[in-house]
């Protein structure tokens, strides 16, 4: 223990007499830590804030999307918004009109999709999300009006060409005047605004009060379209969501077939989302750990070079009692305190970066990801250290110290 | 180092040693059937020209290198016999090197230079520097144990290459053309501390070209061509 301690007072010595160096060869071990540690934080965090939000919509809830999600996991992969995958869309106002009418499960049945738009209010205008939803959002979303109110289920079930905008767009366009029952315009047709939606902030980076809520019933005129993107649904208290899903699942398959749609709960959106969030963080962390072998290999180069500089050293240190496993344990250690180093800058840097995510999402440094990086470096030190070591070790006395 | 009544038991026994250096398929001879006793308390100079094969016989005596035949016989020990780590330990405490070039490692402190020999002995860290203190003061280097080697002068790294030779007490005092790299004044002060030092006791062992500085020794032995003649 103790001669080890010596050795790496040693390594230190000798890597301090070369500052320049040593940082520029521990910067790959720096780079591929923090970012592996940073990638894993992020994925880790987004996992958590979607997970939060779905859960948010509690656990009697249902989404219907289109396309069979077993055979095509893109659709389910787009975070809140369901229903914005990329099958063909088969939903049709009768289904929503069978799920109200037929079902006895069912408490609730909103419709939703989204379209691009531009709106425009006294001579200015805007191009903004119009998202198409039920009359139920503000309880599903839990964001409700500050001025106005939502649509009703009259106003939806009619058709009516009424509006209610996000903060963002009504701050755009209408200032300080209130803008309750004024008349705007929404892709060539004129709309009434009725309510204005309480702020809600970014999520991702993206703005989520720049949008603006009109009934999905009025969205399949305006935008021209005959197809629902997907069904929101929450099941009556007194039933299972087994037995909610089986009854969706048996009336949409009177008309359609098996591989049209996919009925989700909450638990299964997660677990899917979850699994996508997974593989694409150990791919991304994957990637990053290549830089990681680069870094190794900028280490066992130094250490070469560094053998070869000090030849005449490693000859008189034999010459005065090393034996060769001494020398080989000399270089062992200085390539594992270049790494290891590496690789606790690296941490603490990733650390940082993760740190700084916060603001976006709640980035978190799990244990096992700092564990998983401190002994990556440490293995990168022992693996690209033992060449430049093994070669110091066997270089032949007489002949390392008559080297020039 | 006390001053013992030389014993006439040999340290050292060469018998019959010879070297063969391997190049791609020539094969050449560089020391050819050498018999040499070392005992203790002897001074010895190795003489000889360039490429005679003085320093190999040195290197072989001193265990760094390894007879291609006949027999060495360490302490009763043959050689040949001893594992990397066995012919390590020798080099370590039964035998002291003094380098023309000095080869002190660079960057390292006087007093580190010193110590080194003691650090694979094995010793803690307070009685080394202690041990090599007390060594380097003995030569009159109390005041630059913590020079680095390019803050000292020839004759003083010298010295500092000395006393990491003397640190561990060793049975032998091998030195290879130690006054080489120095002018004369300071090679003739070197010189007198090698026979100071055998006048304490010490078998040195010394390497060189030069007829003066070899004429320093009690014995001489002169080689030529691989051969002692």
């Amino acid at each position: 223990m103790e001669k080890l301690f010596e050795t790496f007072k040693l390594a230190i010595i000798t890597l301090r007499a070369n500052k320049l160096r040593s940082l520029l060869t521990m910067l790959g071990i720096i780079i591929g830590v923090s970012s592996v540690i940073l990638l894993i934080s992020i994925g880790s965090g987004l996992k958590v804030y979607i997970t939060g939000q779905l859960q948010g919509l509690g656990s009697n809830s249902l989404y219907v999307i289109p396309g069979n999600l077993e055979l095509q996991t893109g659709g389910g992969s787009s975070g809140g918004t369901p229903g914005a995958g990329t099958a063909i869309l088969k939903f049709t106002l009768n289904h929503y009109r069978e799920l109200t009418q037929k079902a006895t499960t069912l408490e609730a049945v909103m419709g939703y999709s989204e379209n691009n738009g531009t709106i425009s209010y006294g001579g200015k205008s805007k191009t903004m999300q119009a998202a198409g939803v039920g009359y139920q959002y503000p309880e599903v979303r839990n964001q409700y009006p500050i001025q106005g109110t939502f649509f009703n289920l009259s106003q939806q079930e009619a058709g009516k060409k009424v509006i209610v905008l996000g903060k963002t767009v009504a701050d755009d366009l209408f200032g300080s005047e209130n803008p309750i029952g004024k008349r705007v315009t929404l892709s060539d047709n004129k709309f009434t605004v009725v309510g204005v939606l309480e702020k809600k902030g970014a999520l991702g980076g993206v703005d989520m009060d720049n949008q603006v809520f009109i009934p999905f019933t009025t969205a399949l005129t305006t935008f021209d379209v005959d197809k629902i993107q997907s069904f929101w649904i929450q099941a009556k208290d007194d039933v299972s969501i087994e037995q909610a899903k089986e009854e969706v699942e048996k009336i949409l398959l009177r008309t359609l077939k098996k591989d049209d749609f996919s009925v989700l709960d909450t638990g299964s959106l997660i677990s899917v989302i979850t699994q996508v969030l997974g593989v694409l963080t150990i791919a991304l962390a994957g990637i990053a750990a290549i830089s990681l072998i680069v870094g190794g290999i900028g280490i066992m180069n130094i250490m070469l070079v560094s053998v070869t500089e000090r030849t005449k050293e490693i000859g008189l240190r034999k010459a005065v009692g090393a034996t060769p496993k001494i020398i080989m344990l000399q270089f062992l250690v200085e390539s594992m305190v270049l790494s290891v180093a590496g690789g606790s800058i690296g941490i603490l840097l990733g650390a940082a970066g993760s740190l700084a995510m916060r603001s976006f999402i709640p980035a978190t440094v799990s244990l096992w990801s700092v564990l998983l990086a401190f002994s990556v470096s440490v293995i990168i030190g022992v693996v690209f250290g033992v060449l430049p070591a093994g070669r110091a070790a066997k270089l032949n006395p007489i002949q390392a110290l008559r080297y020039e | 180092m006390s001053a013992k009544k030389p014993s006439k038991m040999p340290i050292l026994e060469l018998q019959n040693v010879s070297k063969v250096y391997q190049l791609d398929s020539q094969t050449l001879p560089v020391l050819k059937n050498i018999n040499l006793k070392v005992e203790k308390g002897d001074f010895i100079a190795i003489m000889g020209p360039s490429g005679s094969g003085k320093s190999t016989l040195m290197h072989i005596i001193g265990c760094l290198d390894t007879a291609s035949s006949g027999k060495v016989i360490f302490e009763k020990r043959n050689v040949s016999q001893l594992s990397e780590e066995e012919l390590a330990q020798i080099r370590n405490q039964k035998v002291g090197f003094v380098f023309q070039t000095f080869n002190l490692i660079p960057r390292t402190t006087a007093l580190a230079n010193v110590e080194l020999p003691l650090v694979y002995k094995g010793l803690e860290t307070a009685e080394r520097k202690k041990q090599a203190q007390e060594v380097l003061e003995k030569f009159g280097l109390g005041s630059r144990i913590c020079h680095f080697p390019n803050q000292l002068s020839g004759g003083e790294q010298q010295r500092v290459a000395i006393s990491r030779a003397l640190v561990t007490h060793p049975l032998i005092i091998l030195a290879d053309e130690p006054t080489g790299n120095l002018d004369s004044k300071t090679g003739a002060e070197i010189i007198k501390i090698f026979q100071d030092l055998n006048k304490a006791g010490n078998t040195v062992i010394l390497v060189t070209h030069d007829k003066d500085i070899a004429e320093h020794a009690k014995k001489i032995i002169k080689i030529y061509d691989g051969e002692i003649v």
